[in-house]
């Protein structure tokens, strides 16, 4: 093996590519070279580094402005097809006047779609405003759909999307609120399950909200969520949850932070 | 539902779908852009200026084609757009400082931090083709014969690409290390 070609074989090396023989062959050699060891370290620093690198979240105004795009391009779609059908009437119109056989026929039938279209161009504008008002109802519930299948998906980033959707909607049916609260109860990705926990914390006006916040209290182990949820019943004024607080604190394994937090708030509830 | 039934709804102008696609790529493209110019607000732009893009031109996309090669050659198209309107200016990178803050997390170690820091450094010091195949390859974690679609070579052609983009990223990292 040539050096260039070793070095090649490092790439693949750390990143577990190559067929069992080579990487016994390659083992050796790395304990015997020191300046091939040299390399391979500081190979796999750097390739580490680009494994871990983290992502960043675009800004919730990316997601506004993509919608309202979608809503634009909508209502153009809308009126090409008003306009679509406009065209074929006037050209039907202007075929049969061009007929000079039928010439009073063509008038009658010109006058009266001539009066059709002056019709048609007056209600346009009030058919517009309608299909907007449309086109905003179909969009929120595509909305309510594209979060409800993407809750179902196998990818944690997925679901994080999902549970961001829900920010956007202007306002949460019970659909939504219970597909927050079963992701909160049932999510395997702790990640996943703060972000629907944060979410439903725009929702605390409503009982749903608060009763499944009570109820799962007790039942979280991630000291974050506990530390979200305590927050959250404290600034409703929620009296109902002391007794699920106390619970908590009687629970050996709740971390310092969330009894602090936990015995500030009963104080502030009594 | 595949991307490409999804993209294949949308051409036919069921555009209430682009907004799957939307919720699936857009953290991906935010990032891709992001990487390429270290510049947050440009960023955004382009990821907006990108599914505009799908959608204006979505009678173009061929279904019996993969989504993903067709989204990242837009992405590719967006960003060289973008600098040839400015004549020859590359990006500055001036949100540099701010995105690695930002990216290195409150519980991560000081080593981890300045490591994560100088790995996007390094990157900035790449010339753009190694830059856009190691974002491609190691942080969009495509496939190499979904870098070679997209880059129109061969998928060995995109193997030694990398392989010599890593090289040359590992030189300037601990130059970058050692200033």
């Amino acid at each position: 093996m040539d050096n260039d070609n070793l070095k090649d074989k490092l790439v693949d090396f750390i990143e577990g590519k190559l067929p069992p023989q080579e990487e016994v062959e390659i083992q050796h050699l790395l304990a015997e070279d020191e300046e091939l060891f040299k390399e391979y370290d500081q190979l796999r620093i750097v390739l580490e580094s680009l494994e871990n690198s983290r992502e960043a979240t675009p800004d919730h105004s990316l997601s506004t402005h993509f919608y309202e795009m979608l809503s634009e391009e909508k209502t153009k779609q809308a009126s090409a097809n008003h306009l679509g059908k406009f065209s074929v009437i006037y050209n039907n119109a202007r075929s049969i006047w061009k007929n000079n056989l039928v010439v009073r026929i063509a008038a009658s039938i010109t006058i009266f779609l001539a009066g059709y279209i002056l019709d048609k161009n007056i209600q346009v504008e009030e058919i517009q405003t309608t299909e907007i008002a449309t086109l905003k109802e179909e969009l929120e519930s595509t909305k309510t759909l594209v979060m409800l299948s993407l809750l179902k998906q196998e990818s944690a980033s997925d679901r994080l999307q999902a549970v961001n959707i829900s920010y956007e909607m202007e306002e949460a049916d019970n659909q939504i609120i219970n597909a927050l609260i079963h992701t909160l109860n049932t999510d395997q990705n702790d990640n996943v399950r703060l972000a629907a926990c944060e979410a439903l914390g725009h929702y605390t006006d409503k009982p749903l909200v608060i009763n499944a916040l009570i109820e799962t209290l007790t039942q979280q182990q991630d000291p974050e969520i506990q530390l979200v949820i305590i927050d959250l019943l404290v600034k409703s004024k929620e009296k109902r949850a002391i007794p699920q607080i106390r619970t908590l604190l009687e629970t050996q394994e709740v971390i310092q932070t969330v009894r602090n937090k936990a015995n500030e708030g009963i104080g502030q509830l009594l | 539902m595949t991307d490409e039934k999804v993209m294949g709804d949308v051409s036919r102008g069921d555009l209430d779908k682009a907004a799957i696609l939307f919720e699936r790529y857009q953290g991906k493209m935010f990032n891709f852009f992001l990487k390429m110019t270290f510049e947050r607000d440009l960023s955004q732009d382009m990821t907006q200026n990108l599914f505009l893009r799908m959608i204006k031109y979505r009678t173009s996309f061929n279904e019996s084609l993969s989504f993903k090669s067709w989204i990242y050659q837009i992405a590719r198209n967006v960003h060289y757009d973008h600098y040839r309107k400015l004549k020859g200016k590359f990006s500055k990178y001036t949100d540099l400082e701010a995105i690695s803050d930002h990216l290195a997390h409150q519980g991560d170690d000081k080593e981890q931090i300045e490591r994560e820091k100088s790995l996007h450094k390094a990157m900035t010091l790449l010339d753009e083709e190694q830059r856009e195949i190691l974002i491609l390859s190691k942080f969009q974690k495509l496939k190499y014969h979904e870098i070679g679609k997209i880059l129109n070579c061969s998928e060995g052609a995109v193997k030694v690409k990398i392989h010599r983009a890593i090289k040359k990223l590992k030189g300037l990292y601990f130059m970058v290390e050692n200033n």
